[in-house]
């Protein structure tokens, strides 16, 4: 367990003092400054308009940061050579691997939590309240994010190049967020074929429309403890079996 | 048991990407270290010397054959025992020093009250005291190299793999790096290193292992090395009959050299056996000189130049 806490320290650390990282932050930094100036110029009510975009910016620049540094993680050690130094240790691959999954983790929780502080201190200004609704769906972000990095450390294992594991990654982001309407192909009736294909696809692509629960909240509903649970049990299931895999691959992976 | 690493018909196949036709690169390869020698494999680039070490750390995985540390095959656990410093130290350079043998100790599995006692003494002991709070990318390759052997000792290992530790050093810094080896040899522990560069080799290992195109072609104890392998007696007033006598002795050849009789004996155990053959036909034996091969010669035929 030390071992896996030193690694994911040490690829916090890198993530920490990677540029990359701050480029993105402040480019999501002023995204949620631009939609704070046009929500001041909205019609209606402005602070939900402002909740709306900031939060899908935040959400949207954590799937950035995931896949961009999930993907790189793995290529980096290969490419600078460094994994040699660390493989040399007495250090299972899994326990490398899952090393470096929890520290993008943690890296990605702190930006997550550090951006909806920030905005919930904004809103705080405007509405004379902190509203804890922020922080939830954040949480639910993080969540979300969990399977992404899970996706970059699966597609890192198993291709070469960070382009090709980053566009997998990307497509699976993509196809997750939406799952829901291969419901629509099962409702339409459609051909044998087309009803197979869509229930392999809806048992393995992940529900990543669970986790968007941002709208729900900002208009005033609420999501249940049982609920958020749920979101938890499914994050952790699908991001497990997927770096299941992926160590297997991993551990067959030679180092020429 | 004697040996600490024991290579036994060691084969590795490389895949071609696309037509997965296998390309051997090691062949049969069998050799041991000792407890407590200094073993050099020699070899050109391209040997097979990285892709042993790399098959003895488990980076890659064998054709076939069998590597046993301490009498038990390799896993990632019994790494605890070994230390390695790889060809090109790469290390995490937006470390410090002093990080990153933290980190290593940390996965080496020294306890947290033990770790830094540890990361002080071999600071101390590779001189790196002056540059604990460095950056690594800060540092010359000097200095590299002697985090590179740091992170090795850490872990006080039994076995200690050095691929090319000398490479890219300048002299001053090629026999601190000899220094700082025959020092941890002599407190025990095992090392293997590779290299090409012939008088490191000398100067500091019990045994060599002449490594060509994947295969290794001898393995010379540097001991015995020292020993003259070959004589050369120079004899006048050789008459026919001496000269045929002497050449009917098993590998001896006699050339005359601006008068004089040179008698060629591949062996110490023909020299008095020449000797009593010369007085006998009443030679007269005006020197004996002992010939060596050097370890260059004996590479250098191995290599085939």
């Amino acid at each position: 367990m030390n071992k896996i806490l030193a690694l994911a320290l040490n690829t916090t650390r890198e993530a920490i003092r990677n540029r990359v990282l701050y480029s993105i932050i402040a480019f999501a930094i002023l995204m949620v400054g631009i939609s704070a100036i046009f929500g001041s110029a909205s019609i209606g009510d402005q602070t939900r308009y402002i909740k709306d975009f900031s939060l899908m910016s935040i959400s949207l620049f954590g799937v950035i940061i995931a896949v961009t540094l999930g993907v790189n993680l793995l290529h980096q050690e290969l490419s600078k050579k460094t994994i040699l130094n660390t493989l040399s240790k007495p250090v299972a691959r899994w326990q490398f691997l899952l090393g470096k999954f929890f520290g993008l983790l943690l890296t990605l929780s702190a930006v997550i939590l550090g951006m909806a502080l920030g905005l919930g201190a904004f809103l705080t200004l405007l509405e004379g309240r902190f509203d804890s609704a922020i922080l939830v769906v954040a949480f639910a972000s993080l969540l979300e994010i969990t399977v992404v990095i899970a996706f970059a450390m699966f597609f890192s294992s198993l291709v070469v190049t960070p382009t090709l594991a980053g566009m997998f990654t990307i497509g699976c982001f993509i196809a997750g967020r939406s799952t829901q309407y291969l419901d629509y192909f099962v409702a339409q009736g459609s051909s044998t074929i087309v009803q197979v294909i869509t229930q392999i696809l809806d048992a393995i692509l992940p529900r990543l429309d669970y986790f968007l629960i941002g709208d729900r909240l900002v208009h005033g509903d609420t999501i249940s403890a049982a609920n958020l649970l749920y979101l938890v049990g499914y994050a952790a299931a699908y991001s497990s079996v997927l770096l299941l895999v992926a160590a297997g691959l991993f551990s067959r992976r030679e180092f020429k | 048991m004697e040996n600490i690493l024991e290579i036994n018909d060691l084969c590795k196949d490389y895949r071609s990407d696309w037509t997965f036709r296998p390309t051997r690169v090691l062949s049969s390869l069998g050799f041991s270290i000792r407890r407590g020698e200094c073993f050099g494999l020699l070899g050109p680039n391209g040997a097979g010397k990285t892709t042993t070490f790399k098959l003895i750390l488990g980076f890659l995985r064998p054709t076939s054959g069998t590597i046993l540390f301490d009498g038990r095959p390799l896993t990632a656990a019994a790494r605890e025992g070994i230390g390695f410093l790889p060809e090109h130290p790469y290390f995490y350079e937006y470390l410090s020093v002093d990080e990153t043998l933290e980190l290593f100790a940390t996965l080496y599995g020294i306890g947290r009250a033990h770790r830094r006692k540890r990361i002080d003494e071999v600071v101390e002991r590779v001189g790196l005291g002056h540059k604990r709070r460095a950056s690594l990318r800060s540092l010359s390759k000097g200095l590299m190299q002697r985090v590179g052997v740091a992170q090795a000792i850490l872990n006080r290992p039994r076995l200690l793999v050095l691929d090319e530790p000398m490479s890219g050093l300048d002299p001053v810094g090629r026999r601190q790096m000899r220094e700082l080896i025959r020092e941890i040899r002599d407190q025990g522990t095992s090392v293997i290193f590779s290299s090409h560069i012939l008088p490191d080799a000398e100067a500091l290992c019990e045994r060599v292992g002449i490594l060509t195109s994947g295969q290794l072609r001898e393995v010379i104890e540097l001991a015995d090395h020292a020993h003259a392998d070959h004589f050369e007696i120079a004899v006048r007033s050789v008459n026919g009959t001496v000269r045929g006598a002497l050449e009917r002795l098993e590998g001896v050849s006699v050339i005359e050299r601006e008068g004089i009789q040179i008698v060629h004996l591949p062996g110490q155990e023909l020299v008095d056996r020449a000797i009593d053959v010369i007085r006998e036909k009443h030679g007269s034996i005006q020197s004996i000189t002992p010939r060596f091969t050097s370890l260059e010669e004996r590479f250098l035929h191995h290599v085939g130049r």
